[in-house]
């Protein structure tokens, strides 16, 4: 052993022997330490600790050292959670890993009026087969803006749809009879100015970054390589599945809805995020492989496979991602990608008022109507005939979000999830589904009851034998049914804002919609809600002095709002003493004498009535109309007959 | 044994840094450590120093003198009181006028051993 060299034991000793201390934080926390550690173990080789001794010098800068590092080791781990982030490109890090996109412009938005002259039929009627769909991606431009945006449509302007269409004469004939009529329908927009660049990509590089110029970046629109394959952007690049936009029955105006969705598989595939120098950024795949982007459906089975295993990320993060490959997409190479971006302009595009008049492109997609060629032409001179304006000024443009904006929203994003575990989790995201795949106005879920009943059943069964063998309970347990199902009730409402049901196109599109969020394992059955058709029959007494014409109109107006169909749901009861505060407390009512509530239905009220009969006053407890087991709405359907008052005064 | 290190800093024998071994030494280096140092020069303790390199960029007056002296007071009365000034003087030649230095005399004793005195010359 060499005369220098410490043995293990004695090094353990001293190790043992000098306590140091880990729990310093700050400056005079180590100072103090350090002068206590050299007061013990150097008492005979350092004894001057005044402020004016050089030796002190060092005792401040390993103390100064000690601090700095403290804080950078705090402000480290601080910086590291997202409740307590501070610098704005951790904030929208931290928000990107957790799957929340910060946008950090924020585009004006503005509802839109569009109109167009639709010629009449010859009994005077709207001509329904002139009526026109745009696409989203139709855009306008203000009649001030010179290069601060445009705005683009979000969404699908279908004419045949009734909702909040505004149909008008335009002219009339000789006889008398409508020869034009104008429709309008509002549209929302975001203001956004189309961009493009292209980037040659020579050799394949591995999860290729692109920076995309400029700050203001609002959203990729689309990605198109040389050969002219389409690249879609996913949420995240193990994700190999994406939902694509078919355009559904364009021969008929009346089909709702106007898209099919339909699962894609992917291998061109890219993800958006903002880098550190919170410019938006696009990185691609990382492999080479399948070419084809192939129409198919999930293969749940593949959850059993090897690949499970190498891809358990895959799997956790999205029931579509059964992905057979591991390479995240493909890598793009010896091609140039023409990206095509939109930019806001900030707080200029917030125009004012009637301002937004002038069309830049209307997107009526590839739709082929089944017109004859004077048909096609009368089309054609009634898409020449689409104006624009906004009646409201355009707003919402301006500054970036601030960092506890980004911070807050990405909180919510979290413990949102994207999943649907609760019966409200499923109701939200299906009254949520773009209206361009069918719009579902009430939605009810409940957990299939006729399992639970075969469960009960077995149950019963089970217990009633008498078995002194362990063994029957092994296959009990393994015999019993594990129910889930999920019935998922839904309902619609008409031109006129009357329930209906929902077709089948649109049940196959929620079907399609909720895939991407529904747990695995759950199967859900998507079927019609029942709808119970009610009247009211109430009579009144009413002040003297107070008009009872007036009164009684007041009454069934209240009655009319009680029961608009906008605040009912599914599986809501009536509450009968509500609705007689709200009578009573009308102007004039001295008070209610009768309020009495009555079945009406198709086959004895005729109209469209619901089809089913429902005994009312059997499920009435406690003055509260209860709805049936199998769910049901209450519905008002004729306000103006089903209401029926009388008074005295 | 050993109290502190002594300046100008050396090597010393074992590998350590040359040390004092009495008070008067210590003290010595500890005076020349105070007003070698401006205010805010050392980390961790921005207050320690003297004002001394202050002044030396002021007017060559009659308060010249008054002014250095009672930096070097100011300074010894918070960080050192166990001593007290005696004499302070400025000598500047032709050359360190060139040169912008100033070569400063002092000597001090102790305040509960008047007896024990010691003196410096440091130039700034």
């Amino acid at each position: 052993m060499a005369i220098n060299q410490v043995s293990d034991v004695v090094l353990d000793k001293r190790i043992d022997k000098k306590q140091v201390k880990y729990l310093n934080k700050d400056y005079s926390d180590f100072k103090k330490s350090l002068v206590e550690f050299t007061k013990f173990y150097f008492a005979d080789t350092y004894q001057d600790f005044s402020d004016a001794s050089p030796g002190s010098i060092f005792l401040d800068l390993s103390s100064y050292i000690g601090d700095v590092l403290s804080y950078y080791t705090d402000h480290s781990y601080k910086e590291s959670l997202l409740a307590h982030a501070e610098e704005k490109e951790n904030i929208v890090s931290l928000a990107q890993g957790f799957g929340y996109r910060p946008r950090l412009v924020t585009p004006a938005f503005c509802t839109v009026s569009m109109s167009a002259l639709i010629p009449a039929d010859s009994e005077g009627n709207l001509e329904t087969k002139y009526l026109p769909r745009f696409l989203p991606g139709s855009s306008f431009a203000a009649s001030t803006q010179n290069d601060v945006g445009t705005f683009v449509t979000k969404d699908i302007c279908d004419f045949g749809d009734a909702t909040n269409r505004d149909v008008r004469p335009f002219s009339l004939q000789s006889t008398g009879l409508p020869d034009f009529y104008l429709v309008s329908k509002p549209i929302k927009t975001m203001s956004g100015t189309e961009k493009i660049i292209e980037r040659v990509v020579t050799t394949p590089t591995k999860f290729l970054k692109i920076e995309v110029p400029g700050a203001n970046v609002v959203d990729i629109k689309s990605v198109v390589d040389a050969e002219g394959n389409t690249w879609h952007q996913v949420d995240n690049l193990s994700q190999d599945y994406i939902f694509q936009d078919i355009v559904a029955s364009p021969s008929s105006t009346a089909v709702v809805p106007f898209y099919k969705l339909k699962t894609i598989k992917t291998n061109r595939r890219f993800v958006v995020r903002l880098n550190r120098n919170l410019k938006t950024e696009l990185i691609f795949g990382g492999g080479t492989g399948d070419l084809s982007d192939v129409y198919e459906n999930p293969d749940y089975k593949s959850v059993y496979d090897e690949n499970y295993l190498q891809n358990m990320t895959n799997v956790a993060l999205d029931t579509l991602n059964f992905t057979t490959g591991n390479s995240f997409g493909l890598a793009p190479g010896n091609t140039t990608l023409t990206i095509t971006y939109r930019i806001a302009g900030g707080v200029t595009s917030n125009v004012g008022s009637g301002l937004i008049n002038k069309i830049s492109n209307l997107s009526t997609g590839n739709e082929t109507r089944i017109l004859s060629t004077s048909d096609q032409a009368v089309y054609n001179t009634m898409l020449s005939s689409v104006t624009v304006t906004n009646d409201e000024a355009a707003s919402g443009g301006g500054s970036p979000p601030s960092v506890e904006q980004i911070r807050q929203s990405a909180m919510g994003y979290l413990n949102a999830q994207g999943r649907i575990v609760t019966s409200t989790d499923y109701e939200k995201r299906v009254l949520s589904m773009p209206a361009k795949y069918g719009t579902v106005h009430k939605a009810f879920v409940i957990k299939d009851d006729a399992i639970n009943a075969v469960v009960k059943y077995t149950k019963e069964e089970q217990q009633g034998i008498e078995s002194i063998d362990p063994e029957d309970d092994v296959n009990y347990v393994d015999n019993s049914p594990i129910n889930t199902n999920i019935n998922l009730y839904v309902m619609g409402l008409d031109s006129n804002t009357r329930l209906t049901t929902v077709n089948d196109s649109v049940k196959l599109n929620i079907k399609q919609f909720l895939k991407g969020y529904r747990i695995l394992t759950e199967r859900i059955n998507i079927v019609d809600a029942f709808r119970v058709s009610i009247g009211i029959n109430y009579s009144i007494v009413v002040y003297r002095g107070s008009n009872t014409t007036d009164t009684l109109v007041k009454c069934s107006d209240t009655i009319r709002k009680y029961f608009n169909i906008d605040d009912w749901q599914i599986n809501q009861p009536i509450i009968k003493d509500d609705l007689l505060v709200k009578i009573a407390n009308v102007d004039g009512v001295q008070s209610v004498t009768t309020l009495t509530f009555i079945n009406k239905w198709q086959q004895k009220d005729g109209s469209d009535y619901a089809p089913y009969s429902y005994n009312i006053e059997a499920n009435t407890k406690d003055r509260v109309i209860y709805p049936s087991a199998d769910p049901c709405i209450f519905e008002l359907r004729y306000p103006q007959i089903d209401i029926v008052g009388s008074a005295v005064q | 044994m050993t109290l502190g290190f002594t300046l100008p800093l050396r090597r010393a024998d074992g590998g350590y840094f040359q040390m004092s071994n009495d008070y008067m030494t210590q003290i010595k280096s500890n005076f020349i450590n105070l007003v070698s140092t401006m205010k805010g020069e050392r980390l961790g303790n921005l207050t320690f120093g003297c004002d001394i390199h202050r002044v030396i960029f002021d007017s060559n007056d009659d308060d010249l003198y008054s002014e250095a002296k009672r930096t070097v007071e100011e300074a010894v009365a918070e960080w050192m009181p166990y001593i007290e000034l005696e004499n302070f003087e400025i000598n500047t030649t032709d050359d360190d006028k060139d040169r912008y230095t100033a070569k400063i005399y002092m000597s001090y004793r102790l305040t509960e051993t008047p007896d024990l005195t010691d003196q410096v010359l440091i130039q700034i």
